[in-house]
């Protein structure tokens, strides 16, 4: 009875908020980012199997072929854009996410003016608020960018604020473009 | 910020406040102290603070009307200008780029006692819970509830739409800066 029930946990478990395990091109023991467009809530860590640098994506990531790819986007400043009205966010590519995120690693107290143009509000938030060490806070970056890979081409990091713009909200997650 | 109040409205929200006090203790206003130079009456079904439609107006009419800001962030897409430290700021105003020019879409108001003008209340001495209560109480037939009350993470928030107008009021509690009250609308 108590091994059905532990059962029963684990797979809750794993449904829910777990990583992807099962790939022909991966170690099933490994943990990896996979495709998932539905389970997008933002939030503010990353989850704790994931490795920044050492986790890989389920699937190799698909590129946009049609010429007018990531690389060509010349700036490291996050987009602005509302949606729906009157609730801000920024977004950007998930390479331009992992720029971010080395940033806020090397100084954490200025990246924030590139992600959402008020570096000061950023780290206050994210370090008072949230309670998030610089660390905490690249990792997240860095795992969304990977979802955003994972998902494919057209799908980028955003982060966001409250309705009407503030206060601001130190988490990210991933919206599809196009 | 420009003191506008007579004697006898200042009279009325200090005895509100007094109330307002008793029934939820807020440590924020306890902090801040009121002011007369700093109180505020805001009309949550209009959007109206002291009288002043401050939504819409371009930077140089919000600054006419709440004075000179001690603070500004200029940006491509948004600007906005603060009342206090940025980081602890009494009031802040942002503005949206339209084919026009900057318009104020949001207010925040997060230090001096704000005074709902229908029950002269000093609404920042609230609970999100509390201040749902209220506006579903005396703003029924104005004000529609869209969203919470609710907390993620540590931000408590609720959230009105007005009845006739565009306009969005948002109430909420954030652990470093007590309560806010943002009267926020979409262009």
């Amino acid at each position: 009875m108590l091994r059905l029930a532990l059962v029963l946990l684990c797979a809750a478990a794993t449904l829910t908020a777990g990583p992807a395990f099962a790939d022909s091109r991966h170690d099933e023991s490994e943990p990896c980012v996979a495709s998932d467009t539905r389970n997008v809530e933002p939030t503010s860590t990353a989850p704790d199997w994931y490795i920044p640098g050492v986790t890989q994506l389920c699937k190799p990531e698909v590129t946009d072929k049609s010429g007018e790819g990531d690389v060509l986007i010349p700036t490291a400043y996050w987009v602005y854009y509302e949606n729906p009205p009157g609730y801000a966010k920024w977004r950007t590519t998930p390479d331009n996410a992992d720029y971010s995120a080395n940033d806020c690693e090397n100084s954490y107290t200025t990246c924030g003016q590139k992600i959402m143009g008020d570096a000061p509000w950023f780290y206050d938030t994210c370090t008072n608020i949230y309670g998030l060490t610089a660390a905490e806070v690249a990792g997240n970056i860095r795992y969304w960018a990977d979802r955003a890979r994972a998902n494919g081409p057209g799908w980028r990091v955003y982060t966001l604020t409250e309705g009407g713009g503030y206060p601001y909200r130190c988490e990210f997650s991933v919206v599809q473009l196009y | 910020m420009k003191a506008r109040l007579s004697i006898a409205s200042v009279a009325v929200a200090a005895s509100a406040l007094l109330v307002g006090a008793a029934a939820q203790p807020n440590p924020l206003s306890a902090a801040s102290g009121a002011s007369a130079a700093t109180q505020l009456r805001v009309d949550l079904s209009t959007g109206l603070v002291d009288g002043d439609q401050i939504l819409g107006k371009p930077i140089a009419g919000v600054t006419a009307a709440l004075g000179k800001p001690t603070w500004r962030k200029p940006g491509t897409r948004t600007y906005r200008l603060g009342y206090g430290s940025q980081r602890t700021f009494t009031t802040m105003v942002t503005f949206r780029r339209t084919p026009a020019g900057f318009r104020a879409v949001s207010i925040v108001f997060e230090k001096p006692p704000v005074i709902d003008s229908r029950t002269n209340f000093n609404v920042l001495a609230l609970t999100p819970r509390a201040f749902a209560e209220r506006m579903s109480r005396h703003y029924a037939n104005d004000l529609a509830r869209v969203d919470g009350p609710g907390c993620r993470k540590r931000i408590c928030t609720v959230t009105f739409a007005a009845s006739t107008r565009n306009l969005r009021v948002t109430f909420g509690r954030t652990p470093t800066s007590g309560s806010f009250l943002n009267l926020w609308r979409t262009i």
